[in-house]
């Protein structure tokens, strides 16, 4: 009986070791820390893979070819942002939107993003105000 | 209509109230009376709920704008269908329609099984209506649907009456959207009751295989609603989010895929228990992980609690959730421990090669799938919490993990079946896997030659052939057995073979249904894409397409502005037609959305997005993807879906076993006559 | 006025809930019935054991299982539904409640007006199989064979 569920453990062991071998190198690969604009500003992280969420600056949004610069500000700091990124742009992305955009913070102060993420697709809010 | 909604909910809260007292004290007393009466508060409860929807449903319905809800997502002109989807649009509706299927779930387990699970309804009415209870009490006291505007004046308040809504978010208004989040929530919801009688059966002792055997189309029912949610939610996100994929491993999405796949496993391991009386330990865990893992789903989804591109405010939902989660794992695992005596295994594993070592294979690597992605879903909150910096990690953490796994899976799926109870010996395992492995690694042979050199790609491929030639085996040898025990002709002995046993052929079809999903995401190996500026007259060519630029028109209707691309599509020198994507900006919400232009064909998709303007040169960015086998995923899909029908039909063996059955439950009944 | 319907319906339901409680019991308190007693569960795990068998000689006739293997196999599903069908026996004489629910199925199949099939039913004991099968489950005689 013993030797039944010994083998079974190793079958199993061998494939959960697999599997976490994997989600760990994946995990090194693609874990990027999240910060605001303020904590990016203040802190020393440049040439990091980062993601950075703020609200994108009102008359900031210029397309020049393919490329889109605009401003991403919180409060009122703000760092240029230039998406490099492939990916369209979603439709919610505009001027006022919440946005997280993904990728370094280079040494001349601006951001070359390569995933922009903007928020709005479902209106969950929390309570609106009530009378 | 919003006193009507607020009484009928305080309403319904006393009536779950009142049924999870009647029900604890009814199957404590082990009184008939008390119990009944508890039954009927589910029914009750029901009602008040549908009332309260009601209510909310025609405020909607009528543009009443005074409701702040209404105001908030609705407008006069949106169309009916979408109107009626308002309820789900917002926190508030979404509880309460949330709470509405609870009930509705809930009503319809009570007058189906009552007759004939007496000692275990007390307790399954008690966890049902106390889940309806948590679910009211958020509804009424922290995301009312019900409150109306009111304007601040020197003379106090006067109610404030808008002519217009908001209107409900754009990118929500597609069909498959309306669709979507009730059949996602049929799926969340549902996990509750076979949860409430795996409780129920702890409390009664009564843990043989009658609860499995009561629960195993209502575990069913919400696995599938919850797959076809999943794969509908990821249909809207290829033809309406314009990024020219359909998953992209999002909080939201992950939160629907976590119950998905425990819910998987417990399908499977509890056949175990049925045939063979074992691993009872293990299904209690696998439901309670499911039930815990429903109700997280809704957390994470409504709470805020981790950014993703389906905006949930932070709001203040969260910290009743996190409380009745913490109250369920309490419960549940103090339960657990107090009846472990009571769960032995009657039987044990006989061999490592047997169908028993496959299903147990099949739950360990599934809870490995609900691990993971569990822990990259809940990272960015454990390292907040931990060292005070959210870490996030993204698409290629979760695309390596889920590779092996899924490969794994895609294996099992084949060659479990073929394993034969308890144990399998060489000279068997010869006889069943010789003609698919011939196959497979014919198929693997072809596909490389075919210049196929993507490993993912390619192993998906071959498992697929491998698992494709399995199942189609099983039916072969069954119905050709039939044929010659039965006299029957082929076609018939096939319909028999299936009618007889449903469960395990529908289970087969389940799984040709996802060697498909897995064709359908092997094409991803295989995504072209290309992106220029356009204009009339520019050509561009993506692999064996050439689109060249007809014009580019803006223009207005009354709800929106629009810019069009016109695009004529040219394939191996065939004219294609054209294709017309569009970019909108509603004008009240001042929100735009892309119209995706797709070419659908089961080999391969032409996707073509209108992505924005260059503002230097005006001319409009346009980007195409060609996806191939894309529409594989929505054939599995269906496939699964037709599946999981047929399992859930009452097979010839349920019917004779049955036979034994019904009398001794008739004499039963008639000793307690209702 | 739809305030009103509101209203009421809750109060019809709160006597609709409550009326098991209030209305007059005519035969006293009733205890809620066994839905699973210990000899039902045995007879239905044999059950299960013989389902079992049938589908190992149905894969064995489709060749999906070497001759030694459906041997050993199907010589250990009969031990096991022989112990269990000890066991229920022994449940039989100890358990007064399961006695009457058997005599009430006895008397109410001999009520019963289609005759089960010879398939399924014992000559020798009577019993009904719930499958059709060469042998009865209850006492092994043979049954008379399928058509």
């Amino acid at each position: 009986m013993g030797g039944k569920k010994l083998k079974f453990a190793v079958g199993i062991g061998i494939v959960l070791a697999v599997v976490i071998w994997e989600a760990v190198s994946g995990f090194q690969q693609s874990k990027t820390y999240y910060f605001t604009v303020n904590e990016l500003i203040s802190g020393n992280t440049a040439h990091q893979h980062v993601r950075v969420g703020g609200i994108v600056a009102s008359d900031s949004i210029q397309r020049h070819g393919s490329e889109v610069t605009f401003r991403l500000a919180q409060d009122a700091s703000s760092i240029p942002v230039r998406y490099i990124g492939t990916d369209p742009l979603p439709d919610t992305f505009k001027v006022g939107a919440q946005a997280i955009v993904e990728g370094e913070y280079a040494a001349n102060g601006e951001f070359r993003a390569e995933k922009i993420q903007a928020k709005c697709a479902s209106k969950y809010q929390a309570t609106p105000a009530k009378g | 209509m919003n006193q009507v909604g607020s009484v009928s909910l305080v309403a319904a809260l006393a009536f779950g109230i009142y049924g999870v007292v009647a029900g604890v004290i009814g199957g404590r007393l082990r009184s008939l009376r008390v119990t009944r009466s508890a039954e009927r508060a589910t029914l009750a409860f029901f009602l008040m709920i549908t009332v309260a929807v009601v209510a909310l449903e025609t405020a909607i319905l009528t543009d009443d704008f005074h409701t702040a809800y209404v105001a908030a997502h609705s407008n006069k002109d949106l169309p009916v269908y979408y109107k009626i989807a308002v309820l789900w649009a917002g926190q508030e509706g979404s509880l309460l329609f949330w709470t509405w299927l609870l009930s509705i779930y809930g009503g319809l387990a009570v007058l189906i099984n009552h007759r004939k699970n007496r000692q275990l309804m007390p307790y399954v009415v008690a966890v049902v209506l106390g889940t309806g209870v948590f679910f009211t009490s958020v509804t009424f006291f922290v995301a009312n649907p019900f409150p109306v505007l009111n304007l601040q004046t020197a003379a106090g308040l006067a109610p404030l009456h808008p002519p217009e809504g908001n209107g409900l978010n754009p990118s929500l208004q597609y069909h498959s959207m309306v669709i979507h989040p009730p059949v996602l929530y049929l799926g969340y919801v549902g996990f509750v009751v076979p949860y409430a009688f795996a409780m129920a059966a702890l409390i009664t002792k009564q843990l043989g295989d009658n609860w499995i055997r009561v629960t195993r189309r209502w575990a069913m029912v919400p696995w599938m609603f919850l797959g076809v949610g999943i794969l509908l939610g990821a249909n809207w996100a290829y033809y309406v989010l314009g990024w020219g994929g359909y998953w992209g491993w999002d909080p939201v999405e992950n939160a629907a895929l976590l119950p998905w796949l425990a819910g998987t496993a417990f399908l499977h391991s509890v056949m175990i228990q049925e045939k063979r009386g074992m691993l009872k330990v293990w299904n209690i865990v696998l439901v309670m992980v499911t039930f815990f893992l429903s109700i997280f789903g809704t957390f994470l989804t409504r709470s805020g609690i981790v950014s993703s591109v389906h905006a949930f405010a932070q709001s203040n939902i969260g910290i009743f959730f996190a409380v009745f989660l913490g109250i369920v794992v309490f419960f549940s695992l103090t339960l657990l421990f107090l009846r472990l005596d009571f769960l032995k295994s009657e039987n044990k594993l006989d061999s490592v090669v047997s169908r028993e070592s496959g299903f147990l294979f099949n739950n360990w690597i599934l809870l490995a799938a609900v691990f993971a992605v569990l822990w990259g879903t809940i990272f960015p909150i454990i390292s907040k919490a931990v060292e005070d910096k959210t870490v996030t990690v993204g698409p290629p953490y979760y695309n390596k993990t889920a590779l092996p796994i899924g490969l794994l899976l895609l294996f099992l799926t084949g060659a479990g079946p073929l394993l034969a109870w308890r144990k399998t010996s060489f000279q068997s395992l010869r006889r069943n896997f010789t003609l698919p492995v011939a196959l497979a690694v014919a198929a693997g042979a072809a596909l490389f030659f075919a210049g196929v050199r993507d490993l993912f790609a390619w192993m998906s491929l071959v498992l697929a052939t491998f698992v494709a030639a399995c199942v189609l085996q099983e039916f072969y040898k069954g119905a050709r057995t039939r044929q010659v025990i039965a006299g029957e002709n082929f076609p018939q002995a096939l319909y028999n073979l299936t009618m007889r046993n449903t469960r395990r052929y529908g289970g087969y079809i389940i799984h040709l249904g996802i060697v498909l999903l897995f064709v359908g995401f092997a094409g991803l190996a295989f995504k072209t894409e290309a992106k220029a500026p356009m204009q009339r007259g520019d050509l561009l060519r993506v692999k064996d397409y050439v689109l060249r630029c007809e014009g580019i028109t803006k223009g207005e209707t009354p709800n929106y502005l629009y810019e069009r691309a016109e695009l004529s599509v040219v394939k191996d020198g065939k004219a294609l037609g054209t294709v017309k994507p569009e970019k909108r900006l509603f004008k009240a919400s001042q929100e735009s959305i892309s119209h995706v232009a797709l070419r659908p064909s089961l080999a391969q998709d032409l996707y073509v997005v209108l992505a924005g303007d260059d503002e230097d040169t005006g001319k409009a960015l346009i980007q195409v993807f060609i996806n191939p086998l894309v529409g594989w995923v929505w054939v599995g899909g269906f496939v699964v879906f037709l599946g999981t029908l047929l399992a859930m039909v009452t097979s010839r063996i349920e019917r004779e076993m049955a036979g034994i059955r019904r009398p001794v439950e008739e004499a039963i009944e008639e000793k307690h006559a209702l | 006025m739809p305030l009103a319907i509101a209203l009421a319906t809750a109060a019809t339901l709160a006597v609709f809930v409550a009326f098991p409680l209030l209305a007059p019991d005519t035969e006293g308190d009733q205890l809620l019935p066994v839905d699973v007693t210990p000899l039902a569960d045995f007879k239905r795990r044999r059950m299960v054991v013989y389902e079992n068998l049938q589908d190992l000689e149905f894969e064995f006739k489709a060749g999906k299982i070497a001759r030694e293997d459906y041997q050993t196999l199907s010589d250990n599903y009969k031990a096991e539904a022989a112990g269990l069908m000890a066991a229920s026996l022994e449940a039989e004489t100890t358990s007064h409640g399961d006695a009457w629910i058997e005599s009430e199925v006895a008397a109410r199949r001999a009520r019963r007006k289609s005759a089960p099939s010879p398939q399924y039913l014992c000559p020798e004991c009577g019993f009904e199989n719930p499958l059709p099968v060469k042998f009865c489950g209850e006492c092994g005689a043979k049954l008379a064979s399928r058509p």
